[in-house]
């Protein structure tokens, strides 16, 4: 193609791309858009009355979106669970029994001396056909927001329960009212166990009960990188809430 | 032959030969590569040679509780269901050998694994050249006793087994007959747990007036 060609084949396409963006057929974009609005409106006002409230709800709710109108409801909240009420739980069926405060739990949580320890009573049994570990559980029990648990980093040295910075529950093993000094690090199919959660307590904190929360667990089969298959993954959504007694004398611990 | 009749020779020469490779492909697949381990069996008291380590699970005990070290303390741990209780010796070749699966399989095929409570070994660290004692406490429904066997690897039983891919894997048939397993599940006994080490630990049950070696 010569010089001269090039510039002609230029000069065209620069008029069909002008023609496009300003005055395809003639007419001005006003007069385009006031021509879409009175289509519109004809092909509205053809509508029937029906029709039209329903063309008005869906406008709202598109119109809606930008501030969250097209957004998933908010998941329910946790539903009450009863003292000696057993709900699943992933792979474990738990059941509540009750809450009370030791001085100490050794072996279990470190607590200051002025400190005590919180603990809740729950019998526990793996339906599922895997051996799960005991963080597992321990992970999806949220330290009751009411009980005075001592927050991470403030003379509890209790891992952390999850991106929170809420302290995680130990779990110990309770054989004839008395705690065990040592976690409950495997937990195998069809096994039942009376067993502890236990957090740091401020040693000042007085209350008559507690309020456990605990949150779903959901199986992941294959994540979507590849590097954590095969486990429970906390869902951190509440699923159910139990108030418990707190009752003194009710655990006692292994005396050392 | 005519122009037509050559080609369509040709043609169906050039299928004939693409079916006979994908019948050759499927029949003989050049891509699949084995995963499974490779599985060496043995029975209590036999050592099993692997190219890794010689294994022998020198008996097979059950108990109520256990406690730490022999020491008089009250039962460091009591089983949800039974401990199982198993004692295992590993030689280990040429290195020390990271000896992490360490469990229990039942006859329906699933998996138990052993704890650490009370100071049991979930596995184990066997230096070369010298025979390594570790007690492998596993607390279980007693109704899975009946017919199940144990396993020592390398890898873990997680995943489906990933942790073993084409690594030798060792069963130990465990006797676990209906009146044996019954006997074990009625086990009332306390065991002191030793940690993994060198010397032969003390099997006999623990008593509160037998002073801690």
């Amino acid at each position: 193609m010569t010089e001269r060609a090039t510039d002609r084949a230029t000069d065209r396409a620069t008029r069909i791309t002008i023609g496009c963006m300003g005055d395809a057929g003639g007419r001005s974009l006003p007069a385009r858009a006031k021509g879409a609005a009175r289509g519109l409106g004809s092909y509205v006002g053809s509508r029937s009355l029906k029709q039209k409230a329903l063309g008005a709800g869906a406008g709202a709710v598109l119109l809606s979106a930008p501030f969250g109108g097209l957004a998933g409801a908010p998941p329910p909240g946790p539903a009450d669970l009863a003292v000696g009420e057993a709900v699943r739980v992933g792979p474990f069926e738990v059941t509540l029994r009750g809450a009370t405060t030791l001085p100490y739990v050794g072996g279990v949580v470190n607590a200051a001396e002025t400190n005590r320890v919180l603990c809740v009573l729950a019998e526990v049994t793996t339906v599922g056909d895997r051996p799960e570990y005991g963080v597992t559980l321990s992970g999806a029990v949220r330290p009751p927001a009411d009980g005075g648990v001592v927050a991470v980093g403030e003379g509890g040295d209790f891992p952390l329960r999850g991106s929170d910075g809420a302290a995680q529950a130990a779990l110990a093993v309770v054989s004839d009212g008395a705690v065990e000094s040592g976690n409950l690090d495997r937990l195998n199919p069809g096994v039942t166990y009376t067993v502890v959660l236990a957090w740091e307590q401020e040693g000042s904190w007085s209350g008559d009960s507690v309020t456990v929360t605990l949150d779903g667990l959901t199986w992941v089969e294959e994540d979507s990188i590849g590097l954590m298959p095969q486990r429970w993954n906390d869902l951190d959504e509440p699923v159910y809430s139990a108030t418990l007694p707190v009752v003194p004398g009710l655990l006692t611990v292994a005396e050392p | 032959m005519s122009p037509l009749g050559r080609g369509t020779a040709v043609a169906a020469a050039v299928i004939a030969a693409m079916a006979l490779g994908r019948v050759v492909t499927e029949t003989w697949p050049v891509n699949d590569v084995t995963t499974a381990p490779f599985v060496r069996s043995g029975a209590v008291a036999e050592p099993v040679r692997t190219e890794y380590a010689t294994i022998t699970v020198d008996g097979v005990r059950a108990a109520r509780t256990l406690v730490t070290g022999g020491l008089s303390e009250p039962p460091a741990a009591t089983a949800g269901g039974v401990f199982l209780v198993a004692d295992v010796t590993v030689r280990a070749t040429r290195r020390t050998e990271n000896i992490d699966g360490l469990y229990l399989v039942d006859a329906e095929g699933l998996r138990h694994e052993g704890t650490a409570r009370g100071g049991c070994a979930t596995g184990m660290f066997a230096p070369a050249g010298v025979d390594w004692h570790a007690m492998a406490c596993f607390d279980v429904a007693p109704d899975v006793l009946e017919g199940a066997y144990l396993v020592v690897a390398r890898g873990g039983g997680d995943l489906d087994g990933y942790y073993q891919a084409r690594d030798e894997v060792v069963h130990v048939d465990l006797a676990l007959t209906a009146d044996r397993a019954a006997q074990l599940a009625a086990s009332t006994e306390t065991y002191a747990t030793w940690l993994p080490g060198p010397e032969p630990y003390d099997t006999r049950p623990w008593s509160p007036e037998r002073e801690a070696p």
